[in-house]
């Protein structure tokens, strides 16, 4: 089968040739030997040819081309050798062509030009395709597939163990079936850092860094960072271990950016994550020790990637991920190029091969087994975080298999929210209260990490946190429902009412260090400062207006230089400041009057405020500060004194014995003397704090907060708890199956059993119903959760292994189908199943069961499960490289066919031009005795040798050519540091060689043919073709072989995919046929059919004519066809083939109308009075030549329009591009200038307030406004999305005020009902989470080349969306789009926009943007500075600073120079066009000087010869010029109306380009002609005359 | 003239030489030619192959630059006037008949006719009216849309003819007008040149290898080596003069001074 092509090609060619052997009968004279010898002779040299070039070439049309070339010289060298008047024919072959200097070189010169033509846009192309190898080839170097994961959940990189990893190349190398493809193996961690040069404050904030293992670099077969003299990894290893330093490597892209050389020291900084799950920064002073050059496998990132590499050790100990690695690579054998097809055999086994080496771990899962308890616990960690309903059916069967043994199942429900009634009762910030106070409003209550407000009125709870970093210390009310706040970070005022502007703020000290405590006396505040160097200040300002506050000197005799603590209270008449030194504590009054500063030296007190007077809490004591007098002496009994809040004071007793009592009291101080209270004070109060005001109460507990108001008392409990060492946890509600349930109550659905400590947190003294809203509901949208009635509290839950900290957590027992509702689960799915009793009690028996829950947890990890992807570098690389270069090469290969298709018409035009004049020669010949056979041989064998040579030149030509433009592409790429290859296939050379070759010969042969079947004398006269006798044979040929070719395509239609390239093709291809076979069937045949009917006669005079003109005006009837007039093609997509076809048969419509009609209407209009009087016969006298030739004069016209319509088009196109981008960078900045830009897996941590930032050297002041912009991914579904569909991920943006305020993004079209202007609905997208904007591809209805809708999405106003979290599906919300954003930004900000906080609180977006605005007047210049400056000062961050304008006039810049590049190339195709009109009319009239001899002699004057010829020469040229650009921009139109009206883009034209090229090509023909035309004036009548007579 | 009525003129030839000089081989085509042609004269040019019969009349018609001697039509130097009035003179006064007819072949017998109305100005409506009428007076009225190609020798050369005398201009040059012809169609063109002679008086100069048809002329000048050896005027023995004239030239060599009377039947043209 593999040989199937060259039996076909050896039936072909032996056909051919055999057939054309038999039908010549001068040939069967031949020897028996001869006769055989020339077919057989024949085909073996095609055969060798099409299997020669079938290696040199991928394309089969090509090989087969090739073949049939040599076929044909091949056959006429054997019938010179073999027949003897074949050589004479070849002797007078080459005496033509000898003698006739002239006409074999313009004969070359047209076959070169067309050759080069074909040649050129073929190796442009594969320049393309090498420029894109390259890069892959570049970045991939020996690596041909890599291992690595992504968790969606986490945003993180999948960590690999790296002892594991290693063995998986262990057993890669052993296995028979990998072992002879794999010739390097190796693990490594590839991350990234920030790096600064300190030396001269450039900084890059994103550099990858690649770190392998040394010892498998080493023993694989790797290149060396920098190309064969570079160095390898374990050269990195060996120096470190020489020197004792870690080191670092980086390439030379790294070092240009950073101005660093070898041995110069760089900071390297980059993020490690904590035990906690918080991340920090690490920094790293180190040298660089080797720059090496972009080559090897130094470019991992292409050519302008700047990268750092480092021993895998060393990545591992500064990244604190000792034993892990994030990504496997491996080595197909062969080299860089050549070790695809190793790879192509080696893949379909990496898969296999992991899944063997994955354990339980991998994926996620953990078998715990617990002796002591005789139990074993499975769970999950990653992914899913919970356990299959698959699994827990297996665990189930396992189970049963143990004796005596029981299964637990348990469902974790992380709980949001408990609310009793409205009133939510689970909102704290922490369980860990410090301060309580209230008012009638509401209550405040302070953590270190924040203060929870909790509305009186509402029973709502909501939190406040500062925005910078650091504790809350201390608050204090200011009397009108707000509070001040002292935070580590500065003192800021909250206030529930959002209403009052100077709340919520920071007030602004000049000083960043700590702050411990805040006074007040009515407005005036003072503040406690530690400074980093343990100095200390004391600030006074004003407490509700933004004037800047003072530093007082207070003159405190005896103050510590240096504290560690402090406390200021103000008791309506002075100040009482505290302060703590390490080893001294002391107490200043300072009256507010100016009275001398009063000191108290005291130890182990504290300063407190009751009811506005100053007290000293010395523990067992309380004293009023100024006077000394004990509190025991104003009635508060004997005790420890825990903690005042309000009027009280928390009290543990001394009972009678002197021991402190184990209950709690609660007094109160009336101003006078201290009363006791009838409150029950809860004997889990745990000191911290107290509020007490009547008979209100509320105390801090472990549990949260308790009350006791107006007798009611109640609880608060935290939404996160802290456990130690562990971190923050949220409160679950656990439910639990199990064979054996006697040690647990049971739990009916829609019940709900609390533990002992939530019980008492929350004081419920009674059953009651809780309404319990689950974490991951809530998530979901469902803030309503399920009410659960609460019938009592659980003993302590079970100790359960491996849920130890749970135990702190755990709120309570709901049943299975509660807790599945919760926390969203499947009914079966479970977060940890344990199995425990019977024979477990056996270690024996716990251990084996262990291993053998181990190897099916390991069994289930797989790579999907782990989350894996195997990554084909190369051959992945190579393709999706391919098709995104295909875009390009197709647009290059649409143009570049319209000027191959130029350059062919010359070449037959040339031809026919030539044929013609040989006419009467050949008749001559004929009359001599040579037969038609010999005939067409002559000229085919002159025609043949002199193509073989042209085609040859000219195909290597189009190498040059091609060079030259590749030269241009690069000076693009260039600027944008990249690269374009020039590069070049035999395939191409051979397509110019032979499709040059055979176009020759096929011309050749048809007109050998036409010509040898000519009448003897009718040749010799050189008379014309009588159109008397009918239609020939040729012309009903051509009919037939377009209605075959009809039938055919429209077969083929309709067996191609109907949403494919090629059904528009196809279909309108299939009309175009229609067209061309009745066009001439009604305008040609008809006539001369109807050869009785009167009127015939006419109609046969004027057949040809009236053929031209129905097959013209058809074709552009079916071009032009409404679409709904034709629905088929209505429905299908258009693509590059419909544009070249349609494109071609348009050009060709015009050139038959302007060849038919259009002179005749012309030479009418010549022939009016008015001309006739001013021109006399000129003009009709001239246009008579084209309308006599018409077959040459198309070609002519047509080789004009071909080329200017496709420069047209392209022109259009470039200037629609120019409108359409004009706006791109409005578009894609709004009102903000300069854009930072980090990472989603390495936020940036910006706190809201700005001022906080570490802005470095850079000014903020010069800012007018900043936006902060989140990034979150999610999956997106839309209401007509099909179940099968794939699903569609995307991006999620959330924005915040900030961007909000300084307009956003321009909108291109928003609901009008919502917003006047495009920032108001900005403004209402972030108030209303449930409406969104979308970026414009959502409205775009855009087809890719390959006709696929480019994106697959398309919304309205006013539709719904979902959004679902690509980490827990579950999770969705519905959204309504309420407007779409401007084309321009899509590119640089795709996405769906929404408020910050629905995507941050919902879809965990994380800060990735930061938008800034320095207003209009700013140079740009200065803003590439600051762009340059925010990148040093944010660099900790990895924040990537552009200047947006910047950036889109470098992508426009590129876009146009490859427009530009085109056009230049289409300017090669008129440049042919121009040329051949020059040759045409050397030609003509050297050919028609007998005739301008008669016309001189008649009396025309030179001037009126010379302007018969222009006139002439404008009718094709301008004419070919007008016709290519009503056709280019009739298309250009309807380009528009399909691609850009839509997007609301106002048509363009480039008229004044337009008009240039009409002028220029113009000017450009008069200049190529004017020699001949001003020869053809100089002739001298008698001369001319004589010619002939 | 320039009101378009054939110019009734002498044509004289001065000293003419013509000489082809190929830097190989010179030849002497005319040598020191003088002739005098009167209006309404009719001539006929004989001598044999290679004489210069051609060349003359091609130097005569100012189709062929001289390489000595003059032309004087009515005492004006025809080469004295550049080639611009040279060209015109030729499209008003001069019509050219060939042997091998020289029509244009991409244009209709009718569009060939009207070539040298639309040359003198005249509008083409009007200018396509009379060469209808021209080629209906010679017969070819249903060709007149027909391509040279598409029609016999006979009737190419009336067409010929007929473009030749559509303008009636006052010369008619004729080149062996029936050298293509068989011998009926040759006496039909002949006659049709000579009924175009008698009726506008038309200055006839033909070149012909046929004694019969030489006969008919007023006067033969036979040619040799470039050199006319002879002018024989028509003798009594024809029926009459076409054109009247005072005194009937005698000699080849006859030097004629005097006006020649123009001839009463000139047609008011425009």
């Amino acid at each position: 089968m593999e040989h199937l092509h060259l039996l076909i090609a050896l039936a072909i060619h032996l056909g051919w040739s055999t057939t054309s052997q038999l039908l010549n009968r001068d040939l069967r004279k031949m020897s028996l030997f001869s006769q055989l010898l020339v077919p057989l002779g024949t085909t073996l040299v095609a055969l060798l040819t099409l299997s020669l070039t079938e290696n040199l070439t991928e394309s089969v049309v090509i090989a087969w081309a090739t073949s049939f070339v040599a076929a044909f010289l091949a056959r006429d060298a054997l019938l010179v050798w073999r027949s003897p008047r074949h050589l004479v024919l070849w002797r007078l072959a080459l005496n033509n062509i000898v003698r006739r200097k002239r006409n074999s070189a313009i004969m070359a010169i047209g076959l070169i030009v067309g050759a080069a033509v074909i040649s050129s846009s073929l190796v442009i192309g594969d320049s393309l395709d090498a420029t894109i190898k390259e890069s892959v080839y570049l970045s991939a170097d020996m690596k041909d597939i890599a291992i690595s994961g992504f968790d969606l959940s986490t945003g993180q990189v999948t960590e690999l163990n790296e002892s594991r990893m290693k063995q998986m190349g262990v057993d890669l190398a052993s296995d028979p079936d990998t072992s002879s493809l794999v010739d390097g193996y190796n693990v490594g961690r590839i991350s990234s850092l920030s790096l600064l040069n300190e030396a001269v404050g450039v900084g890059e904030p994103r550099v990858y860094w690649h770190a392998y293992d040394a010892g498998l670099d080493s023993s694989g077969q790797w290149s060396r960072l920098g190309g064969s003299s570079g160095i390898s990894f374990s050269d990195i290893a060996t120096e470190e271990a020489v020197s004792g330093e870690n080191i670092i490597v980086i390439n030379r892209a790294l070092a240009d950016d950073l101005l660093v050389s070898q041995g110069e020291e760089l900071r390297l900084s980059w993020l490690v994550s904590n035990p906690d799950g918080t991340t920090s920064t690490r920094t790293e002073r180190l040298d660089v020790w080797r720059i090496v050059e972009m080559a090897g496998s130094a470019a991992p990132a292409g050519i302008n990637g700047g990268c750092i590499f480092t021993t895998l050790a060393t990545a591992q100990e500064f990244q604190e991920k000792g034993g892990q690695v994030n990504i496997v690579i491996i080595s197909a054998r062969g080299g860089v190029e050549d070790s695809l097809e190793a790879e192509s055999s080696l893949f379909p086994f990496i898969e296999p091969i992991l899944d063997q080496i994955l354990v339980g771990d991998d994926a996620g899962y953990i078998v715990q087994s617990d002796s002591d308890s005789s139990s074993i616990s499975i769970a999950r960690s990653k992914g899913p975080a919970r356990l299959s309903v698959e699994e827990v059916e297996h665990l189930r069967n396992v189970s049963a298999t143990i004796e005596n043994s029981s299964i637990i199942e348990l469902i974790q429900a992380p709980v949001l929210m408990i609310k009793i009634g409205s009133q939510n009762v689970s909102g704290l910030q922490s369980n860990e209260i410090r301060d309580i106070y209230y008012d009638e409003d509401g209550m405040w209550y302070l953590s270190t990490s924040g203060i929870t407000y909790e509305s009186r009125a509402y029973g709502s709870m909501s939190s406040w946190t500062a925005t910078a970093d650091g504790l809350t210390s201390r608050m204090v009310s200011t009397g009108d429902g707000g509070m001040l706040i002292a935070h580590d970070g500065g003192v800021y005022r909250a206030h529930p009412d959002a209403d009052i502007p100077s709340y919520d703020h920071n007030i602004t000290l000049d000083s960043e260090d700590i702050i411990l405590d805040v006074a007040l006396n009515s407005d005036l505040a003072w503040a406690l400062e530690r400074g980093e160097d343990d100095g200390w200040t004391i600030w006074r300002g004003n407490a509700t207006s933004e004037e800047p506050w003072l530093a007082l000197d207070l003159n405190l005799a005896g103050a510590p230089a240096e504290i560690i603590d402090g406390t200021l209270i103000h008791d309506g008449n002075g100040l009482v400041v505290h302060l703590e030194a390490l080893l001294s504590h002391k107490i200043w009054y300072v009256p507010d009057d100016g009275s001398p500063v009063e000191e108290y030296p005291v130890q182990d007190v504290e300063a407190i405020l009751l009811l506005g007077q100053a007290w000293l809490n010395h523990g067992d004591e309380l004293t009023l500060l100024r006077s000394g007098i004990s509190a025991h002496s104003l009635g508060l009994p004997l005790g420890d004194t825990l903690t005042t809040g309000g009027q009280g004071v928390l009290l543990r007793p001394i009972s009678a014995d002197g021991s402190a009592a184990d209950h709690l009291e609660a007094w109160r101080w009336n101003g006078t003397l201290f009363t006791s209270t009838s409150i029950a004070v809860p004997q889990n109060c745990d000191g911290y704090a107290l509020h007490l005001v009547g008979d209100n109460f509320s105390c801090s507990a472990e549990s949260g907060v308790l009350f006791d108001f107006e007798g009611q008392p109640s609880g608060r409990l935290p939404l996160l708890m802290e456990i130690e060492g562990t971190g923050s946890l949220p409160l679950l509600l656990l439910a639990i199956q199990a064979d054996d349930l006697s040690f647990l109550p049971h739990i009916a659905p829609g019940e709900v059993m609390l533990s002992g400590w939530a019980a008492d947190g929350l004081r419920l003294d009674g059953p009651t119903n809780l309404t319990m809203v689950g974490l991951l509901q809530a998530v979901n949208g469902d803030f309503d959760g399920e009410t659960l009635y609460y019938s009592g509290t659980s003993a302590n839950l079970p100790s359960l292994s491996g849920l130890e900290e749970v135990q702190a957590v755990a709120l309570g027992l709901v049943n299975l189908s509660d807790a599945a509702e919760l926390a969203v689960m499947e009914i079966d799915e479970r977060s940890l199943v344990m199995l425990a009793g019977g024979n477990l009690s056996n270690p024996a028996v716990l251990d084996e069961l262990e291993a053998q829950l181990n190897l099916w947890v390991d069994e289930l990890s797989n790579t999907t499960t782990a989350q894996l992807h195997i990554n084909r570098i190369k051959h992945d690389g190579l393709q999706s490289a391919q098709e995104a270069s295909d875009g390009l090469a197709s647009t290059f290969i649409v143009f570049g066919s319209f000027t191959i298709i130029a350059g062919m018409l010359l070449v037959i035009n040339i031809f026919v031009m030539l044929a013609e004049e040989r006419k009467s020669e050949m008749g001559m010949a004929r009359a001599l005795g040579l037969q038609r056979p010999d005939l067409r041989s002559l000229f085919i064998m002159e025609g043949s040798l002199v193509a073989s040579f042209a085609s040859l030149i000219g195909a290597f030509l189009g190498l040059g050519v091609a060079w030259l433009v590749a030269l241009a592409f690069s000076s693009v790429f260039s600027s944008v540091d990249s690269t374009f290859t020039y590069a070049w296939t035999w395939s191409s050379v051979l397509a110019g060689f032979s499709f040059g070759f055979l176009v020759t010969w096929v011309t050749l042969w048809a007109t050998a043919l036409r010509n040898s079947r000519m009448n003897v004398v009718a040749a010799m006269r050189d008379l014309p073709r009588s159109s008397q006798t009918g239609p020939s044979w040729w012309v009903l040929l051509m009919i037939i072989g377009m209605f075959a070719l009809s039938g055919l395509s429209l077969l083929t239609y309709f067996t191609v995919d109907k949403e494919g390239e090629w059904a528009h093709p196809l279909w309108i291809l299939w009309g175009y046929f229609v067209v061309l076979s009745i066009g001439p069937a009604l305008g040609y045949v008809l006539p001369h059919m109807l050869r009785n009917h009167p009127k015939s006669v006419g109609w046969r005079r004027h057949s040809a004519r009236n053929a031209l003109t129905i097959t013209g005006l058809g074709i552009l009837i079916w071009t032009l066809l409404p679409g709904w007039f034709d629905p088929v093609r209505d429905g299908l997509e258009t693509s590059e083939y419909s544009f070249i076809i349609s494109g071609l048969f348009s050009v060709t419509a015009g050139v038959m109308l302007l060849t038919s009609i259009a002179p005749m209407a012309v030479r009418a209009l010549g022939r009016s009075a008015f001309l006739t009087k001013r021109f006399g016969p000129v003009i009709p006298t001239s246009l008579a030549y084209p309308l006599a030739t018409p077959f040459r004069t198309a070609l002519t016209l047509g080789m004009f329009s071909i080329t200017v319509f496709s420069v047209v088009v392209l022109a259009g196109y470039s200037a629609q591009f120019g409108t359409f981008s004009s706006g791109y960078v409005d578009q894609a900045q709004g009102e903000f200038e300069i854009v930072g830009m980090g990472k989603y897996t390495r936020p940036l941590e910006l706190s809201d307030n700005s001022s906080e930032w570490s802005w470095g050297e850079v000014d903020e002041s010069q800012f007018d406004a900043l936006g902060k912009m989140s990034l979150g991914y999610i999956r997106i579904e839309t209401a007509d999305m099909d179940e099968d569909e794939a699903p569609y991920f995307y991006y999620l943006r959330g924005v915040d005020q900030g961007f909000v305020d300084h307009g956003g993004l321009p909108l291109y079209l928003w609901d009008e009902r919502l917003a006047n202007s495009s920032a108001d609905m900005w403004q209402a997208v972030i108030e209303n989470p449930n409406i969104i904007l979308v970026d414009a591809s959502f409205g775009l209805d855009a087809v890719g080349i390959d006709g696929e809708p480019l994106y697959p999405i398309q919304l309205s106003i006013g539709d719904s969306i979902t959004l679902i979290d690509t980490s827990n599906p579950s999770n969705t919300r519905n959204v309504t789009v309420v407007g779409f954003l401007e084309q321009g930004s899509m590119w640089s900000t795709a996405g769906i926009f929404t408020g910050q906080d629905v995507a941050a609180d919902q879809f965990h977006a994380e800060l990735t943007r930061v938008y800034f605005s320095v207003g209009e007047d700013v140079t740009m210049e200065h803003r590439l500075e600051l762009a340059t400056a925010l990148e040093v000062a944010f660099l900790e961050q990895g924040l990537q600073v552009e200047v947006i304008e910047h950036q889109v006039q470098e992508f426009q810049r590129i876009v146009f120079s490859i427009l530009d590049i085109f056009q230049a190339y289409l300017g090669l195709g008129l440049a042919v066009g121009i040329a051949g009109l020059g040759v045409v009319t050397v030609r003509s009239v050297s050919e028609r000087s007998h005739q301008t001899g008669i016309l001189r002699a008649l009396g025309f004057q030179r001037g009126m010869v010379i302007g018969g010829y222009i006139l002439e020469l404008t009718w094709v040229s301008l004419m070919g010029i007008i016709n290519g650009v009503i056709v280019g921009i009739g298309f250009h139109w309807y380009l528009y109306t399909k691609f850009w009206r839509e997007r609301g883009e106002e048509f363009s034209m480039p008229w004044a380009s337009i008009s240039l090229i009409i002028a220029g090509a113009y000017i450009l023909v008069l200049l190529a002609t004017a020699i001949p035309v001003r020869r053809a004036a100089s002739i001298q009548p008698a001369e001319a005359l004589r010619d002939i007579s | 003239m320039r009101n378009g009525a054939p110019m009734s003129a002498t044509l004289e030839c001065k000293q003419v030489w013509k000489v082809y000089d190929t830097g190989i081989i010179r030849v002497e085509a005319l040598r020191g030619i003088e002739v005098e042609i009167h209006a309404g004269e009719t001539v006929a040019v004989m001598g044999p192959s290679g004489c210069g019969k051609t060349t003359l009349l091609n130097c005569l018609s100012g189709l062929d630059d001289l390489s000595a001697g003059e032309v004087m039509i009515e005492g004006r130097s025809l080469f004295g006037k550049g080639d611009y009035e040279r060209t015109r003179m030729r499209g008003e006064n001069f019509g050219f008949i060939f042997q091998n007819f020289n029509l244009i072949p991409v244009l209709s017998a009718v569009e060939n006719v009207e070539l040298p109305l639309l040359l003198k100005g005249i509008r083409s409506g009007e200018a396509r009216e009379k060469s209808l009428n021209a080629l209906d007076a010679v017969g070819l009225r249903d060709w007149a849309d027909h391509r040279p190609m598409e029609l016999s020798g006979g009737q190419q050369q009336r067409v010929s003819i007929t473009r030749a005398f559509v303008h009636q201009p006052a010369f008619i040059f004729a080149d062996e007008p029936t050298g293509n012809l068989d011998s009926v169609t040759s006496l039909e063109v002949m006659d049709l040149l000579f009924k175009f002679n008698q009726d506008h008086g038309t200055t006839l100069l033909v070149v012909t290898h046929d004694a019969e048809i030489a006969r008919r002329f007023d006067r033969v000048l036979q040619m040799q080596d470039g050199m006319i050896i002879s002018d024989i005027s028509k003798t009594g023995e024809e029926e009459k003069s076409l054109v009247p004239t005072e005194e009937n030239p005698e000699l080849a060599e006859g030097e004629q001074s005097g006006v020649v009377p123009v001839s009463g039947d000139s047609g008011e043209e425009e």
